[in-house]
C-alpha cells in the first residue's frame, strides 16, 4: 500500500537538517542510537542477549552512489510498530515535540532516523520483531511518501537500515569519514559495532573489518599506581582537547547520574569564557560543545562526563536546562571544590600550580562561598604596593588590610606605600575588593578598610616650621588657581620625594566631571535630564596635595613671581590628572595652555623672536 | 597618538574579559578618558558604547545615563554615522534607567521616549519598543490604567529591528501581569522561562525572583524554592541585580528562613550603599524592611549586631544593633517613598510600604516558634 505521510515530511526534514542539528554528520549517531536502543530493549526481555551492530559501506560505483547498511540484532519492528511510529510523527511537527517523541520511542524506532534524510533521499528499513510475526519492510522517501509491507524473507530478529547517498552527499559516505564518525560518537558504546567496506577495496588505513566501539572511558581504566593514573589521564586529556592540561580531577553527580573527569586547563582563561564540555549520554557522544554543565566559577575547567539521567534537547547536542541540570551543576561544582580542598591537604604543590594559573576562578568561587574562602584565602594572590602577595601572607603580617576602591587610586597610593614598605591592595582588580572586604567576617582578627588618597593625605606630615612661609604662599596661589576646578590644595611632606603631588578624586567628583562633559553638546532635553541628576549627585571636591619633600615643588614654592607660581600650579594639576588617567576636559587643557603661555612670556619676555 | 590608542585597545579587551560590575566599569572609564585625549571621536564613541553597556548591566544607572547623553550628542553631530543604530538601540537602555531617579520628572521621561521614537523611525523601527517603554513607565509609577492600555497596545504592535528579544519581552509581560494583580496569568506567561525554553543574557535572572510570591500563593512551594535557589545563583555576583536580591531576601523572610535572610542582607548591603538610583534603593529597602519586621515579629533580639559597610551608618563599617539598622532603613524609606510617590503622582510606594510587615511576619508573630538566628530548614 502506498500512502502519504500525514505530515509535510519535507518540512520536517528541513527543520531537522537546517535548524535542529548543527551538522548532517549526526545521521551516523542517530543510526547508532537506534541500533543501541533496539539492543537495549531486547536485553530487557532477554538479559543474556549480548547484541552487536554491523555497519557496512558499499562504495559508490559509476552506476550507483554509495550505500550504508546498518544491521542490529535488537528488538526489531513489527508492522504495527512502524505504523504507530509514523502516526505519532503525524501528530505534530513542532520542534519541541521531537524531544518528546524521542523519549517515547526510545528502544524502538527513533525519530532520529529522519535525520538521515539530510544525506539521503530514501531510507529502507527491513526488520523482524522479537515479538514474532513476519518481517516488515519500510521504505520512506524524502518527497513525503512511504510504503510498509510484510515480506516473506526469513531474516533474523533485528533491524537493517539501508541508506543510499544522495548525489550531493557523497562526502559523507567515504570510508574514512564513516569510520571516523562511528568512532567519534560511539567510541565508548557498550555494544560492539564493526565496520567494513564491501568488496575489500582500499577501505581504511587499518583493517578491512574492525570493531570501532566498546572502549572504556578513561576513568574506567585501572592503573597500578595513582601517579601513573594521573599521568595517563593528563595525557589522554591533552590528546582529546588538543590543549595543555594542568590537572585532572574526578567528577561525579548522583542527581545527573554522572561520572567523569574535570580537565583543569593549562592556560589562563577569562572569567567570562563559556567552556564547552564533552558530554556522553549513556555512553553515546551527545556533544563536545555542551555549555552550562559546571557552575560559572569553574570557567577554567572542561568536563568529560557520561550521564545516565540528564535530558538532551531535541537536537541531542545540548542538555535541557531544567531543575535536574541545576542540581547536577551544583553537585559537580561540589565535587570540584572537594577535589581542590583535598589537594590542599594532601598535595599542596599540585594545588599551588593550579592557583598560580587559575586564581581568578578560585576567587570567583570564594567571593560567594565563605567556607571556601576560609580555607583558600591564604592561597589567593592579590596585587599590592609591594608586588603580588597572597592574602595569607598579608594576614600573617598582622597589619590591618587596606585596599583601594579602584585601580586608579591604587596606582597613586602604591607609590607612597612602596616607599614606606606598606602593602595597600589593588581593589580595582576583579573580585579583590569584595574578597578583602569579606575577610573580617571570616577571620575575627583581620580588619580591612577601603583607603583613598584623602585618607593618605590626612596621615601625611605637615611641612616643617622653616618651610611654613613658602608653603603658605604656594597654598594661597593654588587655592585661587584650583577653585574653579572644585579642587582644594594641601601641602604636606611625604615619601617618596620623587612624587610631586597626590591627587584625590572621589567618585562623586569624577561623576560630576562626567556629567559636565556630557552636558556640553547635549540636546536641550538631555541637558535638562543631566541637570536633574546633578541636583542630587553627591558633592565631591578633589584634593591636590603637594609634596614639599619633592625638589621641584620646593622650587615652585620658592617662586616670587605670582604669575609664574600660578602657571606652575596649573601645570602640576593637569599633570597629576594625566598621570592618574583622569578625564581631562577642555577646561583643564585651557588651564594648561594658558599656563604654558605665561611661562613662555616670563622666560622669553620678547616672545623669543630676537 | 598611537600609544594612547594602543592603551585604549588594551583596556577595551581587558574589559571584555571582565564580568559586569565595578571593575569592568572602572577599566572602561579609564579607556574613555584616554580615548577623549586621543582626539579620535570614532574611538571615543566606540569606547562609550562599551561603557554604556558596562554601566547598564553593571549596576551604575547614573553613569549609564551620563554616558549615553554624550553618545546622543555624537549622533546629533553625525546622524548617519556608522554607530547610529547602536546608539539608538542603547537609547532604550538609557530610558529604562530614568524612572529610577526621583529627580527626573515624568514629563522628561515621556519626552525622551518620544524623542527615541522619532529618531528610531528614521531607522525603520522603534514603535513597538516605544510602546513597551510607555507601558513599563506606567507600571513603575503605579499608573494601573495606563499600564493596562499600554500593555495591550504594546502586545498588539508588530516586531521590528529595534524590538527587544522575545525572552525580554516575555519577562516584561510577566512583570506587567503581576503589577496588574493577575498572578495566574503571570505564571502562565512565565512558564517557558521557568522551563528554560525562553532565555537570553538577562532572562531568567530577574524573572525568577518575581515569581516566588505568586508561586507560594499558588501552593507551588517546591518550585518556588528551586527558582529561588537558581535565581540567586544568577544574580548574586552583579550589583545590577540589587532589586532582585531584595526580592529573594523578601522571600527568605516570608518563608522564615531568617538566618539565610540575615546573611543575604549583610552580604548585599554594600550594593545598596553604592547604588545611586533611588528607586532601586527603595525597592531593596522595602524588602529589607520586610525581613526586619519579620525578625522583630518572631521576637528576635533587637540588639543582635549586624555587619554594615562604610557609608550605611556613618563613614566607617561597623556592627550596630539590628534595631539601629531598622531605624536607618526607616529613615531612608521616609525620604525615598514620598520622593517617588510625589514625582509619580501616585501612592504606589506608600501603599507597598503600608503592607509591611506582611502576612508571614504576622503569622510568625502568632506562632513565635522560630529561633531567629537559625535557619528553619
Amino acid at each position: 500500500m502506498e500512502r502519504t505521510f500525514q505530515v509535510d515530511l519535507h518540512g520536517l526534514v528541513d527543520l531537522l537538517s537546517e535548524h535542529l542539528y548543527s551538522s548532517p554528520r549526526v545521521f551516523v549517531r542517530e543510526l547508532l542510537q537506534n541500533a543501541v536502543d533496539a539492543i537495549t530493549a531486547r536485553r530487557a526481555l532477554d538479559p543474556d542477549h549480548r547484541g552487536a551492530i554491523a555497519i557496512e559501506l558499499i562504495p559508490e560505483t559509476p552506476q550507483h552512489t554509495a550505500t550504508l547498511v546498518v544491521t542490529d540484532d535488537g528488538i526489531g519492528l513489527s508492522q504495527q510498530d512502524a505504523e504507530t511510529f509514523l502516526a505519532t510523527i503525524g501528530r505534530s511537527s513542532k520542534r519541541d515535540a521531537i524531544g518528546h517523541l524521542r523519549r517515547e520511542f526510545l528502544g524502538q524506532f527513533g525519530i532520529g532516523l529522519l535525520s538521515c534524510f539530510t544525506v539521503s533521499d530514501e531510507i529502507v528499513v527491513v526488520s523482524r520483531s522479537a515479538a514474532g510475526g513476519s518481517a516488515v519492510e519500510w521504505r520512506g522517501r524524502q518527497d513525503g511518501t512511504y510504503t510498509v509491507r510484510e515480506i516473506e524473507a526469513e531474516i533474523a530478529v533485528g533491524t537493517r537500515v539501508y541508506l543510499r547517498a544522495r548525489e550531493d552527499s557523497g562526502e559523507w559516505f567515504l570510508p574514512e569519514t564513516i569510520r571516523e564518525l562511528i568512532a567519534h560518537f560511539g567510541e565508548f558504546l557498550p555494544v560492539p559495532a564493526t565496520f567494513r567496506v564491501e568488496g575489500g577495496g582500499p577501505a581504511t588505513a587499518t583493517a578491512a573489518t574492525d570493531t570501532v566501539t566498546g572502549a572504556p572511558f578513561p576513568w574506567e581504566i585501572e592503573d597500578p599506581v595513582d601517579e601513573l593514573r594521573q599521568r595517563r589521564l593528563v595525557q589522554d586529556a591533552e590528546t582529546r582537547l588538543g590543549a595543555a592540561v594542568l590537572d585532572v580531577v574526578p567528577l561525579q553527580s548522583a542527581a545527573g547520574g554522572i561520572r567523569g573527569l574535570g580537565y583543569i586547563l593549562g592556560g589562563s582563561i577569562s572569567p567570562v569564557a563559556r567552556p564547552a564540555h564533552r558530554v556522553y549520554l549513556k555512553r553515546m557522544l551527545l556533544g563536545e560543545q555542551v555549555e552550562h554543565l559546571l557552575p560559572d566559577w569553574a570557567f577554567f575547567v572542561r568536563a568529560m562526563v557520561d550521564t545516565t539521567e540528564l535530558a538532551p534537547t531535541a537536537s541531542r547536542e545540548q542538555l535541557y536546562e531544567d531543575g535536574l541540570l541545576d542540581a547536577t551543576r551544583e553537585e559537580l561544582g561540589q565535587a570540584l571544590r572537594d577535589a581542590l580542598l583535598a589537594m590542599a591537604e594532601t598535595d599542596p604543590d599540585r594545588l599551588r600550580r593550579i592557583v598560580d594559573v587559575h586564581y581568578l576562578g578560585l576567587k570567583a568561587l570564594a567571593v560567594h562561598d565563605d567556607e571556601f574562602l576560609a580555607l583558600f584565602a591564604d592561597w589567593l594572590p592579590v596585587e599590592t604596593a609591594r608586588g603580588r602577595m597572597t592574602l595569607g601572607h598579608l594576614r600573617r603580617s598582622g597589619a590591618r588590610l587596606r585596599y583601594t576602591r579602584n585601580h586608579a587610586d591604587f596606582q597613586q597610593l602604591a607609590q607612597v606605600d612602596a616607599a614606606r614598605d606598606a602593602a595597600v591592595v589593588d581593589g580595582g582588580l576583579v573580585y579583590d575588593a569584595e574578597l578583602v572586604s569579606r575577610l573580617p567576617a571570616i577571620f575575627p582578627d583581620v580588619t580591612a578598610e577601603v583607603v583613598d588618597a584623602t585618607d593618605f593625605i590626612e596621615g601625611f606630615e605637615a611641612p616643617a616650621p622653616d618651610d611654613r612661609f613658602a608653603a603658605e604662599r604656594l597654598l594661597g596661589a593654588a587655592t585661587a588657581v584650583l577653585a574653579p576646578f572644585d579642587c582644594d590644595p594641601e601641602i604636606r611632606t611625604f615619601q617618596p620625594a620623587s612624587l610631586p603631588s597626590l591627587l584625590s578624586t572621589p567618585d562623586a567628583a569624577l561623576f560630576r566631571s562626567q556629567l559636565s562633559r556630557s552636558r556640553k553638546d547635549a540636546s536641550p532635553l538631555w541637558a535638562s535630564i543631566l541637570d536633574d541628576l546633578a541636583t542630587t549627585a553627591p558633592e565631591g571636591r578633589s584634593q591636590l596635595c603637594f609634596n614639599l619633600a619633592n625638589p621641584m615643588v620646593q622650587r615652585v614654592a620658592a617662586l616670587r613671581d605670582p604669575q609664574a607660581l600660578a602657571a606652575t600650579v596649573g601645570i602640576m594639576y593637569v599633570q597629576a590628572m594625566l598621570l592618574g588617567r583622569h578625564p581631562v576636559g577642555d577646561r583643564e587643557l585651557g588651564l594648561m595652555s594658558d599656563a604654558v603661555g605665561h611661562l613662555l612670556d616670563w622666560s622669553v619676555p620678547d616672545g623669543g623672536t630676537r | 597618538m598611537p600609544s594612547l590608542r594602543a592603551d585604549v585597545t588594551r583596556l577595551r579587551s581587558q574589559a571584555r574579559e571582565t564580568p559586569h560590575g565595578p571593575a569592568q566599569i572602572a577599566v572602561l572609564e579609564e579607556a574613555t578618558a584616554l580615548a577623549d585625549r586621543s582626539g579620535d571621536e570614532e574611538l571615543a564613541t566606540d569606547v562609550r558604547l562599551q561603557l554604556s553597556e558596562a554601566t547598564m548591566f553593571g549596576g551604575a544607572p547614573d553613569r549609564s545615563i551620563a554616558t549615553f547623553a554624550w553618545l546622543l550628542a555624537a549622533l546629533d553631530r553625525d546622524p548617519a554615522g556608522r554607530r547610529s543604530w547602536a546608539i539608538i538601540w542603547q537609547y532604550k537602555w538609557a530610558i529604562s534607567n530614568l524612572v529610577d531617579f526621583a529627580e527626573i520628572p515624568l514629563a522628561q521621561i515621556r519626552a525622551a521616549i518620544d524623542d527615541f521614537e522619532a529618531r528610531a523611525r528614521r531607522l525603520g523601527g522603534g514603535h513597538r519598543a516605544a510602546l513597551k517603554m510607555r507601558a513599563a513607565l506606567a507600571r513603575d509609577i503605579g499608573d494601573t490604567a495606563g499600564l493596562r492600555d499600554g500593555f495591550t497596545a504594546w502586545q498588539q504592535s508588530p516586531r521590528d529591528n529595534l524590538t527587544d528579544c522575545s525572552a525580554c519581552d516575555r519577562h516584561a509581560a510577566v512583570e506587567h501581569q503581576l503589577a496588574l494583580g493577575r498572578p495566574a496569568r503571570a505564571l502562565r506567561e512565565a512558564q517557558p522561562i521557568i522551563d528554560g525554553k525562553s532565555r537570553c543574557a538577562e532572562v531568567p535572572h530577574e524573572t525568577f525572583p518575581l515569581l516566588l510570591a505568586p508561586l507560594r500563593e499558588a501552593g507551588e512551594a517546591e518550585l518556588a524554592d528551586q527558582l529561588a535557589k537558581r535565581g540567586y545563583e544568577l544574580v548574586k555576583g552583579n550589583p545590577e541585580f540589587l532589586v532582585s536580591v531584595g526580592r529573594l531576601l523578601g522571600d527568605r523572610a516570608d518563608t522564615l528562613a531568617l538566618g539565610r535572610a540575615w546573611d543575604m542582607f549583610e552580604r548585599h548591603l554594600p550594593w545598596l550603599v553604592e547604588q545611586r538610583a533611588g528607586r532601586r534603593q527603595l525597592l531593596f529597602l522595602l524588602d529589607a524592611r520586610r525581613f526586619l519586621a519579620t525578625y522583630a515579629a518572631i521576637g528576635g533580639e533587637d540588639d543582635a549586631p549586624v555587619r554594615v559597610p562604610a557609608g550605611f551608618l556613618g563613614p566607617e563599617p561597623g556592627r550596630p544593633a539590628i534595631r539601629e539598622v531598622t531605624v536607618e532603613v526607616d529613615r531612608r524609606l521616609d525620604a525615598l517613598v514620598p520622593a517617588f510617590d510625589r514625582r509619580n503622582g501616585t501612592d504606589l510606594y506608600a501603599a507597598t510600604r503600608a503592607q509591611i510587615p506582611g502576612r508571614a511576619a504576622t503569622a510568625a508573630a502568632a506562632g513565635r516558634a522560630q529561633d531567629p538566628a537559625r535557619d528553619p530548614s
